[in-house]
Formats: structure tokens, C-alpha cells, sequence
């Protein structure tokens, strides 16, 4: 009893975020005792937009930019799935030389999102310089986001039918820069980050997530398959024109915050595979189905997922009425929220310094998170 | 006591005037070099090439509203970061910059720049706690027992150049330092730079103020000028910190060349400030129970293996070390 009470006296507990450098709009309600947390409690909701309720008053196409912010940094992707499951539903057939250009553009997306990452979550750490580094990178892709559709972060390339514009031979020509200046550029990056002792003493072993875990909070995408499951559905049930392609994403056993990076790192180097394969094979013909541009759909549903830089992310669509104009229901599946709710697991009997490290390696992303 | 121009010298260089352009120049000399390690530029609006920049943003903290919180205790809060930026100086004062160039020199000045830093967790955890803020509280319980588990390999391996230069006088250390103790005992050389970069809170040992984690650390709740003072405490400890290891480690203001020593001495500074620099861009930081087993595990036996070595090294050439 008396000793109850002693620890009791011990504990401390605050908010850490919304305000917080280190949380983006997310407040996580902590119990330590000295150094180790004892209880955590999230919070979100600060940024919650109701994207799914504002298309559903809106027609299909009037819902694309909408899609999109659901995350900004990967914005081709998010734009992916919700044009699959309009053209499921509509009956809309997408040319094929529309499909290489939609996976081109989103293995951009997804290398993009991705080095975005690594260098947010080395600035977790303390290396300020690898956040510099990766985020100068980024530039060369929002300068070939501008080229191919005019805006450098809200691409707003993807539309239903196929893509706004056609590719060209400047396109292509960037993009091998692209490809030939990250492959040099992860050298350095592992260099600077993976190779440094005081990186693998923060990151090994620490944040583990078990295989059951992992299956158990529905992770998806890198999560997963650093706990040792391959979940990438690009492989599992290709969508698209990925089943043209011969990639192999990693899977590791550990389930620790090493084991994340590392994936992480080869999942741009993946993408540059399947970008070396299709540049050379994007076949000719139309880049776009004509749609009107008050697209109706008949009664009925659909539902498309799409692999993210940083999980699995599904759009159901459902109409009542032949030949309406709006969707009368929008879900969408995030990767973040399942991600996200592990913190109240795996974040108890940790230290306070693990907090910032661990959820980082999850890829959480607070505009996803609450959409 | 040489006490020619004591006014000059307490005025000017090597006293207050130095070390407050001192702080200012290093903090733009320090965000200029990590500008080029990250690949941007820097300060470069305002004067030539930015040089007025951490002026101007001195006077910007001296005109800015002072907002603390309900629960802080604002007679400590107030008055810590000044009673940290004095006691900072202190140390600066027994440093001997140059051969006539030194506030004050008696007989046991290793032993008095050591006393006064070992006050300075205090100042931290009072300004932790006075804060009335749970992260500076957090900040400030960090701080204090960071810097007081490195102060036990610190001190110890400030025996060595002590017990190799037969004196506890900094002067005497700097004259008796023939060949430098970095050289002669690299061991002790490495505890100290290490500990020293725990004391001073810089990466990776930025634990107390980790961004990601702790907001500003003890530093949060300070605004206005407290901040500035408290800064300009930050860059005077590490000031003292490089100058006490040129001198204990690097031979002070020896060097080629007649009345040069004050150029020298400030190469050597340079030289450590620069990897200082390197070391904020490129390195994370540890956690905190990784540096306390550090400590304990590492530091304090090779600080005690280093006091091991100076003793045999002075029973081995007993003549080059007493010949001095």
C-alpha cells in the first residue's frame, strides 16, 4: 500500500503535442515515471477536414483534388486508388499507355514521399544535415512534378479515364537524372545515417513489433513487412500494370526501428526499378478515355486499394441511384490510423527520448491520420 | 600578479568585451559553417555577408515581451540565466590566452576553473524547476545529472596534465608543455574532450534540450533577453570549455614565433570549434541512461587508466618531466 502510494507520487504526467515540436497536430497524453512511460493516451482529431463527407457533395471529378489532400507528400498515389474505384464503378476503360504513365508518376510519388521521410525522421534523431540532404533531393522531384502537371506539390495528374497530360521526351530525360542522381545520393545517405553507431544504438531493438503484432493493428505497407510479412498488394493482387514489372520489395524479421528505415531505403530503390522498366516500354496511343465531364454512374459499389509509400490505402464507393452524378457514400481506409494506435502499446516501458524516434519510424502522417 | 593594464585587460580582451563578441561571432561563424555542411548559406542579409545578423538578433531578444508561465517562480527564473552567464565568464578569467595576456594567475587556477564549473548543473535545475513548466523540469533533471556524471571522468582526466606539467597552475601546465599532452596521453585527452562536450550540452550529448523530445529543454519557458542570456551562457561555457582543453591538451599559446602565443592559442580554438561544428550537422544523439552507462562504463575507468599512464609515463622519463 505504502509502496503504491510512493510510486504513485512518482508519476508525472502531461501532454506531449498538439504544440510540440516534435508532433505534428496530434497530442499524446503521458504517464512517465522518470524516464519510462508508464501510459500513453493519443489524441487526434485536430486536423480532421471530413474529406469523405465533402465528396459525397461533390460530382467525381469535382472530388479529385479533394482526394489528394489527404496527405500531401504523396499525392499521386492518394489520387490513385479514388480514380481505380470510379472506373470500376462508371465502367470506364483506361488506355494503356495511361496506366505506365499513372505508375511512372506514382513510383515518383512514392520515391518522393519517401527520401521526405528519411530525412524527417534523421532530424528526429539529431542529424540535421541528412533532413537538409534529403530534402534537397526532394526538389528534383516537385521540379518534374511541375514539368509534367504544372504544380510542384498538389500534382493533380492522375483524372478519371487516364492522366491530364501527355508524357515527352523531356519527361523521360529528367527522370533518368532522377534516377541516376538518388542512386548515388542513397550511397551517401546510408553513409551519413545507417553507418553512424550512435543512429544504430537509438534504432536497433528498439520499438520492436511483433509478426502477431503487426497482423493483430492491421499494419500494412513497410510496417509490415519489417515485422516479416510481405503485404506489398502490388505483388499480392497487382493493380494497374504492376504485374509488368519484375520488383521484389524487402522483408525483414526484426520488426524494429532499423528494420523500417531499412526498408524504407530499399523501397525508393525498388521504385527505381520498376521506373527502369517502364520507361522504355510506355507503349503509344491515347493517354486518356474522353469523360464527360458530368460522369454518371449506375447503382451499385466499388472498392480499389492501392499500395502507399507508407501502407495500404482503400477507396469504397457506393451509388443508390442509376445515373447519379455524386457518390452517395465515400470511405477511405488510411494506413496511418492503424499504424498510429500501436503507440499505446508498444510506447509503454520505453524511454521518453524512444517517443519521437519510434513513432517517426512508423511513417504516421497526421493529415491522413484524421483526413 | 602582472597587473599592467589589469583595466584593458578585464575591459577588453581577454575580459568582458571578448568573450560577448566572442559569443556573437562564434554563433555566426558556427551557423555559417553548418549552413555549408547542410548545403544552404545562411545569414547573409544583414551587414557584409551577414555579419551583423547575431547583433541583430540580440537586440530583437532585448526588445521582446517577457511571457512566463502562471507557476513560475520569477525571482530565480529572472535572475538564473544572468547568475549562469557570470559564473560562465569566471573560468575565462584564470585562462592564460597569451604569455601577458590573462586576467588572473595564482597558483591552483586548474583547480578554481573546476570549482566554478561544478556549479553550473545547479544553475540548471533551478531553472528547470523555477520554470513552473514540466518540460523545462524534465530539461532541467536531464541537464543536471548529465553534466554531474560527465564532471567525475572531466575532472579526472584534468589530473593528467596536472600530474605531467608538476603544477596546478594553468600558466605553469601551458609553460611545461613541451610536447603536447595530447600526444603524450591521448587517452585522457579523448575523456576530456568528450566529457567536456557532455557539459557543454552540445551534440550528441544534446540530451537536455533534445528538440524532438523536450520543446527547448530547460531553455523552454525563458523568453525575451533571459533567452538571449541564456544563450550567451551556452556559447561563454563553450568558450571556456575549448580554451580549457587548448591549454590543458594542446599546449596553450605555445608555438613558433615571438609574442604570436595569442595567435596560436586562437588557431588551436578554431580548430576545436570547427569540429565542434561538424559534429552538431552529423550526429544524432544519444539517450539518456546510453550516456549515464557511458559514464560509468567507459569514461570513469579510462579516465582512471589515463591517471595510470601520466604516472608511469613521469616514473619512466623522470628527467624530461622534472628537467621543466
Amino acid at each position: 500500500m505504502t509502496e503504491n502510494k510512493e510510486r504513485s507520487s512518482s508519476l508525472v504526467s502531461f501532454s506531449y503535442g498538439p504544440q510540440h515540436p516534435g508532433t505534428h497536430p496530434y497530442s499524446l497524453l503521458l504517464t512517465v515515471d522518470g524516464d519510462r512511460i508508464e501510459k500513453v493516451e493519443a489524441q487526434i482529431g485536430y486536423v480532421h477536414r471530413g474529406l469523405a463527407k465533402q465528396a459525397e457533395s461533390r460530382t467525381f471529378i469535382q472530388a479529385l483534388p479533394i482526394m489528394e489532400r489527404s496527405c500531401f507528400i504523396d499525392s499521386v498515389n492518394h489520387q490513385f486508388g479514388y480514380v481505380m474505384a470510379v472506373e470500376k464503378l462508371a465502367g470506364i476503360e483506361v488506355p494503356e499507355r495511361a496506366e505506365y504513365l499513372r505508375v511512372i508518376a506514382a513510383e515518383l510519388s512514392r520515391m518522393n514521399s519517401l527520401i521526405s521521410w528519411f530525412g524527417g525522421y534523421a532530424a528526429e534523431t539529431g542529424i540535421n544535415s541528412a533532413f537538409m540532404w534529403a530534402w534537397k533531393d526532394r526538389e528534383m522531384f516537385l521540379d518534374l512534378f511541375g514539368h509534367l502537371a504544372g504544380s510542384r506539390v498538389s500534382v493533380m495528374y492522375l483524372t478519371i479515364g487516364g492522366v491530364r497530360w501527355d508524357w515527352n521526351d523531356k519527361l523521360t530525360n529528367l527522370t533518368w537524372e532522377i534516377i541516376d542522381y538518388m542512386e548515388e545520393r542513397l550511397k551517401i545517405h546510408k553513409k551519413l545515417v545507417m553507418k553512424n553507431s550512435i543512429f544504430k544504438k537509438r534504432t536497433k531493438g528498439v520499438g520492436v513489433v511483433s509478426k502477431e503484432k503487426a497482423l493483430e493493428y492491421a499494419f500494412t505497407g513497410p510496417n509490415l513487412r519489417a515485422s516479416g510479412v510481405q503485404g506489398d498488394i502490388r505483388i499480392l493482387e497487382p493493380y494497374s500494370v504492376y504485374d509488368h514489372f519484375k520488383f521484389t520489395p524487402k522483408v525483414m524479421t526484426e520488426g524494429d526501428n532499423w528494420a523500417r528505415t531499412m526498408i524504407r531505403l530499399h523501397d525508393i530503390e525498388t521504385s527505381m526499378e520498376i521506373l527502369k522498366q517502364a520507361l522504355p516500354e510506355i507503349p503509344e496511343g491515347e493517354y486518356k478515355t474522353k469523360v464527360p465531364l458530368k460522369l454518371r454512374a449506375n447503382a451499385g459499389e466499388a472498392y480499389a486499394r492501392v499500395e502507399l509509400s507508407r501502407g495500404v490505402m482503400g477507396y469504397y464507393i457506393r451509388t443508390v441511384e442509376d445515373k447519379s452524378t455524386k457518390p452517395y457514400r465515400v470511405k477511405i481506409r488510411g494506413p496511418s490510423f492503424s499504424h498510429f494506435q500501436i503507440v499505446e502499446d508498444i510506447l509503454v516501458g520505453t524511454h521518453m527520448a524512444d517517443i519521437p524516434i519510434i513513432k517517426g519510424s512508423l511513417d504516421v502522417c497526421p493529415a491522413d491520420l484524421d483526413r | 600578479m602582472n597587473t599592467d593594464f589589469l583595466f584593458i585587460k578585464v575591459a577588453v580582451f581577454p575580459g568582458v568585451l571578448f568573450v560577448l563578441f566572442g559569443c556573437l561571432y562564434l554563433m555566426y561563424f558556427e551557423r555559417k559553417t553548418i549552413a555549408r555542411i547542410h548545403g544552404r548559406i545562411g545569414p547573409q542579409y544583414v551587414g557584409y555577408g551577414g555579419l551583423l545578423q547575431t547583433i541583430a538578433d540580440l537586440m530583437k531578444l532585448m526588445f521582446k515581451e517577457w511571457i512566463f508561465p502562471k507557476t513560475a517562480k520569477k525571482a530565480a527564473l529572472f535572475l538564473t540565466p544572468i547568475a549562469l552567464f557570470l559564473l560562465a565568464f569566471l573560468p575565462l578569467s584564470v585562462v592564460p590566452w597569451g604569455e601577458n595576456w590573462y586576467v588572473a594567475d595564482f597558483s591552483v587556477t586548474l583547480i578554481f576553473a573546476f570549482v566554478v564549473i561544478a556549479a553550473i548543473p545547479f544553475l540548471s535545475l533551478l531553472l528547470g524547476w523555477s520554470s513552473g513548466s514540466k518540460y523545462s523540469l524534465i530539461g532541467g533533471y536531464r541537464a543536471a545529472s548529465q553534466q554531474i556524471v560527465f564532471e567525475v571522468p572531466l575532472f579526472l582526466s584534468a589530473l593528467t596534465p596536472a600530474i605531467l606539467a608538476n603544477s596546478l597552475s594553468l600558466m605553469d601546465i601551458t609553460k611545461n608543455q613541451k610536447i603536447w599532452f595530447l600526444v603524450l596521453n591521448p587517452i585522457a585527452a579523448f575523456v576530456f574532450f568528450v566529457s567536456m562536450l557532455a557539459m557543454m550540452e552540445r551534440q550528441p550529448f544534446d540530451i537536455p534540450e533534445a528538440e524532438s523530445e523536450l520543446v527547448f529543454g530547460w531553455k523552454t519557458e525563458l523568453s525575451g533577453i533571459f533567452f538571449g542570456w541564456s544563450i550567451f551562457a551556452g556559447y561563454t561555457i563553450m568558450i571556456g570549455g575549448s580554451a580549457l582543453f587548448v591549454v590543458l591538451f594542446m599546449g596553450g599559446f605555445n608555438g613558433p614565433g615571438n609574442n604570436l602565443g595569442v595567435l596560436w592559442f586562437m588557431l588551436k580554438l578554431a580548430l576545436i570549434w570547427l569540429i565542434l561544428f561538424a559534429m552538431r550537422a552529423v550526429l544524432p544523439r544519444y539517450r539518456m541512461d546510453q550516456i549515464l552507462r557511458m559514464s560509468w562504463r567507459l569514461m570513469i575507468p579510462l579516465s582512471l587508466v589515463s591517471i595510470g599512464l601520466s604516472i608511469g609515463l613521469l616514473f619512466a622519463f623522470p628527467n624530461f618531466f622534472r628537467g621543466v
